[in-house]
């Protein structure tokens, strides 16, 4: 692993050029993909520090979109608004997040996991636009916060029991009284409110929407993420309990999609939309990781990586409205194929993507996950068939709305898309739509 | 259409007022310096700002009221609960054919994948 996080580390004496930072992630992203024909349980060992199926994806998911990031957020580099600072903060995110997805300990896990908490506050606070980022960034940091206090505790319970707080050597715990479901609450809530689940998940569209498209696309891409790889790491600890709550998750998971799936097609705020859809993805792969079988961890797995990618991307188009028009609002930003005709292109593959139609990883996720949920319980169809249906309604409702229809009077004339732009959408898109073509990159 | 000489001052009215409002729009629009002031995107309108500052600070004027706290009690907590219980129900009853020996060996596990 150290052969990835020292050129990491090496970059962040580059942050004055962006350029020379742009392509030593670029680079650094395609040393990460050289590994992807492993075949063994745990490769690039050092150091405490290792990658497994899961992680490995995950890692390559973080530089990727950093990479993209770096691309998308080529105003700040023009107006030299603090430029150098911004490659800082995102290079050390990058390097906590590396460290969270390929730490073989729980602690060193944690650690990474709330420190990567502060370069997205400072992404938040320092090249946000609105002085409502201010609450977004104190609702995402006391919300992760006050949920993940309570996981430390119990890793140190754990590590008195136990003696030792390696992934690997997890002991699975046995007990049922009240205690243990009080455990087991603590350490499963901190990633639930992280990934997000429905009830907590009031912090992500405040963030989504007050964060720069640097901040968001992290967020969207990877940030979430953090919660499903957390919990799959944590839930070894608790397989017994597990069985014991599994129906609440699922449920929560599906009634809280339809929900929320149900309040997309309420926003105006382009932004807004995207990220309740986020909240939609992931309570479908929460139901997916605590069903327990093998296809739902795939399902799950396969989902996390197209949604990073898929909402990376519109939240990166939302951005070049934004930056054009000035406005987030989907009834100043309508008729959009008549203002930037090519850029339809790229709202069109993304969205559908986003609603999952084939050839997307979305789809693959979702078929997967639908057949475990369904296999679990068949009651279940209810929920998952108006999660799908209404999932496709949002996404159709953004998408024609945005881009059908005469467009707004007012709209002053712009470029229709600049090659770098074109650029970051085409390799949010091509992971996006080719890699199902060999999945078992991405499968367990 | 018009109801009495009332609604036609009242016609008149709106029409003034939208006259108003439409010679507003189509100075701003044509404005020949546009171009030179850099700042591109749509107008900026008062109304449709106040209309996204309404849906952005909606959660700043809630007021826990009974009725509200009933509607979420309603709407949110108990299809979760409800649907959680029906899951639970029909895993129990399953879990207890398997252990009771009424699932044949073959039909333990989902078939259609």
């Amino acid at each position: 692993m150290l052969k990835f996080i020292l050129p990491l580390i090496l970059l962040m004496k580059f942050n004055k050029e962006w350029k020379v930072s742009q392509v030593g992630l670029f680079f650094l992203s395609f040393l990460i993909s050289v590994n992807c024909y492993h075949n063994f349980f745990l490769f690039n060992s050092g150091f405490s520090l290792g990658m497994d199926y899961i992680s490995y994806i995950m890692i390559l998911l973080s530089v990727w979109i950093v990479s993209l990031i770096l691309i998308s957020s080529q105003k700040i580099k023009n107006l030299n608004n603090f430029s150098s600072s911004f490659i800082s903060t995102n290079i050390f995110l990058l390097l906590f997040l590396m460290l969270t997805f390929s730490s073989m300990d729980y602690l060193m896990f944690y650690i990474s996991f709330e420190a990567s908490l502060i370069p997205t506050l400072i992404l938040i606070l320092g090249w946000g636009y609105q002085p409502e980022r201010i609450q977004a960034g104190i609702y995402m940091l006391f919300y992760t916060l006050a949920f993940s206090l309570p996981l430390l505790v119990s890793l140190l319970i754990y590590y008195f029991l136990t003696g030792s707080l390696v992934i690997s050597l997890g002991v699975p715990l046995e007990g049922e009284n009240y205690l243990y479901k009080f455990w087991y609450m603590s350490t499963v809530l901190a990633f639930l409110v992280k990934l997000p689940m429905f009830m907590f998940h009031l912090w992500l569209p405040k963030a989504h929407v007050e964060a720069p498209i640097a901040g968001s696309m992290i967020l969207a891409g990877v940030l979430l993420k953090l919660g499903g790889y957390g919990l799959i790491r944590v839930l070894i600890m608790f397989q017994e309990m597990n069985k014991s709550f599994c129906w609440f998750w699922v449920s929560l998971g599906i009634v809280g999609g339809v929900y929320i799936s149900l309040m997309c097609m309420r926003q105006v705020d382009m932004k807004s939309l995207i990220a309740y859809s986020s909240v939609v993805h992931m309570s479908l792969v929460l139901c997916g990781i605590m069903i327990f079988s093998l296809w739902g961890l795939a399902g799950s797995v396969i989902l996390m990586v197209g949604h990073g990618l898929c909402s990376s991307g519109l939240f990166c188009l939302a951005n070049m409205v934004y930056e054009r028009t000035g406005s987030r609002s989907l009834m100043v930003n309508k008729g959009l194929l008549a203002f930037m005709p090519s850029m339809g292109l790229w709202w069109f593959l993304l969205s559908v993507s986003n609603m999952a139609s084939p050839p997307s990883l979305n789809l693959m996720g979702e078929i997967m996950l639908i057949l475990t949920v369904l296999s679990w319980s068949k009651i279940s169809i209810l929920g998952i068939s108006l999660l799908s249906f209404f999932s496709a309604a949002y996404t159709l409702y953004m998408y024609s709305l945005s881009q059908h229809g005469i467009f707004y009077n007012s709209l002053y004339s712009c470029c229709s898309g600049k090659v770098s732009e074109y650029l970051s959408l085409f390799l949010h898109w091509l992971p996006l739509n080719a890699m199902i073509m060999n999945s078992t990159l991405l499968m367990i | 259409m018009a109801d009495g000489p009332e609604s036609v001052s009242a016609i008149r009215e709106r029409a003034a007022i939208k006259a108003a409002i439409k010679r507003e729009y189509q100075k701003q629009v044509l404005n020949p310096y546009r171009h030179g002031s850099g700042e591109g995107g749509a107008l900026f309108d008062p109304a449709l700002q106040r209309f996204m500052s309404m849906r952005a600070t909606q959660y700043d004027f809630f007021r826990p009221t009974p009725k509200a706290s009933l509607l979420g009690t309603l709407m949110i907590v108990a299809p979760i609960l409800g649907y959680g219980l029906l899951l639970k129900r029909d895993k129990d009853q399953f879990e207890k054919k398997i252990r009771t020996g009424q699932v044949a060996y073959a039909d333990r596990e989902f078939k259609f994948y």
